[in-house]
């Protein structure tokens, strides 16, 4: 890929993804660990996992997410390093000071992800630049990113993916189609190994292959994200930044195709926003105190219903019953609902006060869960792991 | 009923008896004094049925009797008043007239017969504390005193008499801080949990006395003092063990200036904004005590102290309110905090000395 673009039209978005971020933090603060292969994560002896795993490591076979004795048998001969999240935060910070040096239009995804815009009609610099200088700039606080360059999220995250670690890639203006043709469909975000293998029955192995598609196939094939997948696999993917800066609520709503009635329906789809919205909570670093509940009827009539709480949460295990009361507060089982909305408001702080008495073990617990999720899914896409809807026993299955 | 009292003594009286009157207005009469003249004494009292408070002053009494004044007037009208005698003349008619010089007033009364009965409580247990240093360990527990009425044992303060010592534990599932003082002459053992709010009324009232008597009996704890009597109830329902909530063991020990601490802790709390915690750095090597705050979208605020350490490094983070509740009650020059791990309860305490202990328990970063 030729690197040294002249002129850049259009937006430039940069995805600046950390190599091996924890581990990095390891090789950084222990010197004589360089070199060798570093895994942070629970001890191969009990059952935890792995959270990262230096390069090193890596050419074993380690990645995240594998339990521990696994990685032990891999890589017998790793470093083990608990992980310390107060001292990665604190470099993650080191880090997000930079691209904030850059531009304020920052979009963190995690402590070691992040987009910007640095669309040059604004910036006033060649993005290709501005990505080498990040590089070199990260490289000085003695950890490595690699950075994608292109005018999407979408395709900045799949270019900063392309060559890891230390990689600048650039997908030019006009160039994205060309790019993402030769790739597997698992490239993209949202397209898991079930999905990949529906694909593939029908002939479907690049992105180049879905590009081809035609809108009504791929809303078959991939049911109501089919657009949306189709567009990026062509490179269209006009999302903005989301900063996150100044937000007074984060909410999400759904209309539905035809109105649901069953309070199976509508609980599912509450259950599904207040998933959607905490997670957005969530990767924003923010928690609320004030839950909202949006309904419309069949008749266009919106009714909301809202509460605040005694603290900020950012779970849904906390914020799903709330949702749930507001709900049957306005809604009656029978009654056809067009639309269905969730939001929470009066943003602060996630940070948690924690009780002598043990009383909040539940939410911590759930808290740590819903944190190990989130990493999942900023790894492997929204859709690779999601949570089912509570188990129901078998004499409620007779009644229902 | 009728008869007349020095304006000072009847506003002093006034002043202990209105903490006991009630803001319900479902029942009118608790907003009322009950006021009742015998021999050379004129007897206030006042209820809202949680605590009860009577208290006395001398009075020239032409004509014995009683009857129930409305509090809150009576007080705001003595309290204008200038300094001379003030005469309270009830006539038949139920009409109250009180007059002071060239002002007089008059008011509706209500029948003292409607007047809950002052309780007759007659105490098990009683011991004799100087009120001064009661004084002191409540104003150091009551911060700790939960306001939340779904736990009502949380809204009071453990009292402990025990041997020689006298100790209050307070706490609000967040933070509990005991606090404890020698009493010499101290007999006879007793623990009651007392309403926070009951406790720091007779430590204000009781300033003027030179010691309290406390009582207990099975449902009700007395206090007296000069001439008064304040009754509360008892809150029932056991009280947290607090001796299995502090830590025995802890990993890192840091002795700080507690001034220098107390203003470091209020500066960069400026930065502690929208629910952000304060954090604290243990560095062994740099003998530094580091406290950081941040807020998205604001700024942050850092501040090193030279400190002594023993033991580990470590951070933690706590909410700065709760934080400079601790230091701020706890007497001494220098400060201990001892810290188990970032996630348990750390411990403020006067260095040198066990009879102050403020637990903690941290915030956990988002």
């Amino acid at each position: 890929m030729d690197e040294s673009v002249p002129s850049w039209t259009g937006r430039a978005i940069l995805h600046v993804d950390m190599d091996a971020f924890f581990a990095s933090v390891e090789q950084l603060d222990h010197p004589e660990w360089r070199g060798r292969p570093v895994i942070v994560g629970g001890s191969p002896d009990g059952r935890g996992v792995v959270s990262a795993a230096s390069y090193e490591a890596r050419r074993f076979g380690v990645r995240s997410a594998m339990p521990s004795a696994q990685a032990a048998r891999l890589c017998p001969d790793a470093v083990w390093a608990p992980a310390r999240f107060d001292r990665y935060r604190e470099l993650s910070r080191a880090v997000f000071a930079l691209f904030g040096d850059i531009t304020p239009d920052v979009e963190p995804m995690s402590v070691d992800e992040a987009y910007l815009d640095v669309t040059p009609a604004t910036h006033g610099e060649d993005p290709v630049g501005v990505a080498q200088r990040i590089q070199s700039a990260v490289d000085e606080l003695g950890l490595s990113c690699s950075i994608g360059v292109a005018t999407s999220k979408s395709v900045a995250k799949i270019a900063s993916d392309h060559r890891k670690p230390h990689g600048i890639t650039v997908v030019p203006p006009g160039t994205e189609r060309a790019f993402l043709a030769p790739l597997p469909v698992t490239a993209l975000g949202g397209i898991g190994r079930s999905t990949a293998a529906r694909l593939a029955g029908v002939g479907v192995r690049t992105l180049g292959d879905l590009a081809a598609l035609d809108p009504a196939t791929a809303g078959h094939l991939l049911g109501s994200a089919g657009t949306s997948l189709l567009e990026r696999a062509r490179g269209v993917d006009a999302r903005p930044i989301d900063t996150g800066r100044e937000r007074k609520s984060v909410s999400a709503e759904h209309t539905f195709s035809t109105d649901i009635h069953t309070r199976d329906e509508v609980e599912m789809h509450m259950r599904a926003l207040v998933e959607r919205v905490t997670s957005r909570l969530r990767r924003a670093g923010v928690a609320g105190r004030t839950v909202t509940v949006k309904l419309r009827f069949a008749d266009f009539t919106t009714r909301t219903a809202q509460r605040t709480l005694a603290g900020p949460s950012d779970l849904g295990a906390e914020l799903e019953p709330v949702a749930l009361e507001l709900l049957a507060e306005v809604w009656s089982v029978g009654t056809g609902l067009r639309l269905l909305g969730f939001g929470v408001s009066g943003l602060t702080d996630p940070s948690r006060q924690l009780d002598l008495f043990g009383a909040d073990s539940d939410a911590v617990r759930h808290g740590e869960l819903m944190r190990g999720i989130d990493a999942i899914r900023g790894r492997f896409g929204e859709g690779s792991i999601s949570i089912g809807p509570p188990r129901r026993s078998s004499r409620e299955r007779d009644e229902g | 009923m009728k008869v007349s009292v020095a304006r000072g003594e009847l506003l002093d009286a006034l002043s202990v008896v209105a903490k006991g009157l009630s803001s319900r207005t479902t029942l009118p009469i608790l907003s009322g004094i009950h006021v009742s003249a015998h021999g050379e004494d004129l007897i206030l009292q006042s209820t809202d049925l949680e605590i009860s408070i009577k208290t006395s002053t001398r009075a020239k009494v032409e004509k014995p009797g009683q009857s129930v004044l409305p509090g809150r007037l009576l007080n705001d009208i003595v309290r204008s008043l200038p300094e001379a005698a003030v005469s309270i003349d009830v006539g038949e008619t139920g009409e109250a007239k009180v007059v002071c010089g060239t002002s007089s007033f008059s008011m509706r009364t209500l029948s003292a017969d409607d007047f809950p009965k002052f309780p007759e409580v007659s105490a098990e247990t009683t011991l004799s504390v100087p009120s001064d240093a009661f004084a002191g360990i409540v104003h150091r527990v009551s911060k700790a005193v939960s306001r939340d009425e779904t736990r009502p044992i949380l809204t009071g303060v453990l009292v402990v008499m025990d041997g020689s010592d006298l100790r209050m534990v307070a706490t609000d599932s967040y933070r509990l801080c005991l606090s404890e003082i020698a009493v010499g002459g101290l007999s006879g053992q007793m623990e009651v949990v007392v309403p926070g709010r009951a406790l720091e009324d007779v430590a204000r009232l009781a300033t003027n006395a030179e010691a309290l008597s406390v009582g207990v009996s099975e449902n009700q704890v007395i206090f007296s003092f000069g001439a008064t009597t304040f009754v509360s109830r008892r809150i029932e329902g056991s009280f947290p063990n607090y001796r299995q909530l502090i830590p025995k063991e802890v990993e890192t020990k840091v002795e700080v200036d507690r001034g220098e601490l107390l203003d470091a802790i209020k500066r960069v709390s400026l930065m502690a904004q929208h629910n952000a915690p304060i954090r604290l750095s243990v560095a062994g090597d740099e003998h530094t005590l580091s406290l950081g705050a941040q807020t998205q979208d604001v700024g942050e605020a850092h501040e090193d102290l030279q400190v002594a350490i023993t033991g580990q490094d470590v951070e933690i983070a706590f909410n700065h309110a709760y934080l400079l509740d601790g230091v701020s009650v706890a007497e001494g020059e220098k400060i201990a905090i001892e810290i188990v791990s970032p996630l348990k309860p750390g411990l403020l305490k006067v260095a040198g000395s066990e009879a102050f202990v403020y637990l903690l328990m941290p915030v956990r970063l988002g």
